[in-house]
């Protein structure tokens, strides 16, 4: 009985990963984003103004930078504001857009 | 095993939802006052009026803040400790500093990623321009000189220049002695005077522009030093501007005193009774007397001239500036108790002091001095006499 609990619970956790595990994306590969926010990984190292300036649909990207304990964001208004950070590998990046788009990483 | 193995899946799952929290970014511009001065390095603070001001997030505008960008903020309303909502109404304001305010601005969450806030101005203190302390006596500039026993007028005018073009909505004025008082004090003739409703005039000059004058009824026995005029003006977003100038009040010496003494009718060889004379200050500074005689003509030695038998000399008439000595007094204790007058100015230790009771008048500045006259054998007629009496610093 506890063996099928667990096996339940289980699944339910590796769902719900499946579900909220972010986009990939890497050099070259455009990313499909959903109009609002998405979670997305990108594994280049690219900064935020240059996703910006190849997406004009992002409204912002931001991260929690754990080290600073804040947020760390870029948004798209006044000609780009905010920490012009560059992105990386193991970092999870919320990108809003404001239509559904593929997200460009090279230009 | 299992209960291990289960901690584990839990723990990544876990940690697999801190990766990133959810945004929504509210971004505004900052005008830079009227008078120049930058919105840079000023905070923005903003609230959800729903859950109350204390619930707030606040950030910097300009390069200091989260924006990077000159007169630009940005704030994330999730951060708030009731998170924003698309439909949640903010306020966003500017934290007063240094007597720069601006207006707050509300806006509604939307439901995009960010939203751009109305403009705000940040708004600069009105400024005086220009501070005139005076009298009517207009030369020499910058002097009051005040009257006996009367209030001199004292203007403190000037223009006030307000950069943003908002309208001044009050000047009030406090004219103060610089040495005995200070700003905020309680009125008190002596020392401090108070306007509250100066008169204000926005046609004149420019159309950021208004004529201020506030007058005050200073009186005769304010102190004599240096004053100084503080002009306080504020406009109608609460600005306030503040300016001070000073000016001199000029010592006044003055006195007053009655028209003449009736010694009665006196028969020869005789000392007359006792008449007090009193002396008033009528000026702002502690008093001596300097005191003299003549008959007719200045320096002609006598303190009377009479009808018949010439005149009297003018040591037979005496005074006592600290004491009375009432009742019929024989010529030696006349001579003993009291002081020739003389023909050439005397000056007499008085020490009487100046006016400091607002309320009440004739209190400390008023003393009695005594008088007597002795008619000498072969003068009778009528006769009348000049006593000179003058006030000298003490």
């Amino acid at each position: 009985m506890v063996k099928k609990i667990l096996l339940f619970v289980l699944a339910i956790i590796l769902l719900t990963f499946t579900i909220s595990s972010p986009i990939q994306a890497d050099n070259g590969v455009d990313i499909h984003l959903e109009f609002g926010k998405n979670e997305v990984q990108i594994s280049s190292y690219v900064y935020a103004s240059e996703l910006i300036e190849w997406n004009p649909d992002i409204e912002y990207i931001s991260y929690y930078d754990e080290f600073l304990n804040r947020k760390i964001a870029y948004v798209n208004v006044f000609g780009g504001i905010g920490d012009n950070f560059l992105t990386g590998p193991n970092q999870v990046y919320e990108v809003s857009v404001k239509k559904n788009t593929g997200l460009i990483l090279l230009r | 095993m299992e209960g291990k193995f289960f901690i584990l899946c839990l723990v990544v799952f876990l940690l697999s939802l801190t990766f990133v929290s959810a945004a929504h970014f509210i971004v505004g511009y900052v005008n830079d006052a009227g008078d120049g001065a930058s919105a840079d390095g000023r905070v923005v603070v903003l609230w959800n009026p729903a859950n109350g001001a204390n619930d707030n997030v606040s950030d910097i505008v300009g390069p200091a803040g989260n924006s990077g960008a000159n007169n630009i903020y940005l704030i994330d309303c999730e951060l708030l400790n009731v998170p924003c909502q698309v439909g949640d109404g903010l306020t966003i304001d500017l934290i007063r500093s240094d007597n720069y305010t601006s207006n707050f601005v509300n806006l509604t969450v939307s439901g995009a990623g960010f939203d751009i806030a109305p403009n705000m101005s940040l708004n600069s203190p009105p400024t005086i321009a220009s501070l005139i302390v005076d009298d009517n006596v207009t030369f020499p500039y910058g002097e009051i000189d005040l009257e006996p026993f009367t209030t001199k007028q004292v203007t403190c005018e000037g223009v006030i220049v307000e950069y943003d073009n908002e309208n001044i909505t009050n000047v009030s004025a406090e004219f103060f002695d610089s040495l005995s008082s200070f700003y905020g004090d309680l009125d008190d003739n002596n020392y401090h005077y108070t306007n509250t409703s100066c008169y204000m005039n926005a046609s004149y000059g420019g159309a950021n522009e208004t004529y201020f004058n506030c007058g005050f009824d200073v009186e005769y026995y304010a102190n004599a030093g240096t004053w100084a005029c503080s002009i306080l003006t504020y406009d109608n977003q609460s600005n306030h501007g503040i300016v001070m100038n000073t000016t001199t009040v000029n010592t006044l010496i003055a006195i007053s005193v009655p028209d003449s003494i009736d010694y009665g009718y006196l028969n020869g060889t005789m000392v007359s009774s006792e008449i007090p004379f009193n002396v008033t200050n009528a000026g702002n500074a502690m008093v001596n007397l300097s005191l003299s005689g003549y008959g007719a003509t200045p320096g002609d030695g006598n303190s009377m001239n009479c009808t018949s038998g010439g005149g009297i000399s003018v040591g037979y008439e005496k005074y006592n500036l600290t004491a009375s000595n009432p009742g019929d007094l024989t010529l030696n204790q006349f001579e003993s108790f009291y002081t020739n007058l003389s023909s050439n100015p005397v000056i007499e230790e008085f020490n009487l002091d100046f006016r400091t009771n607002d309320t009440t008048i004739y209190t400390n500045e008023i003393n009695n001095t005594y008088w007597r006259i002795y008619l000498p054998a072969g003068v009778g007629g009528t006769c009348s006499g000049n006593i000179v009496i003058g006030a000298v610093q003490s």
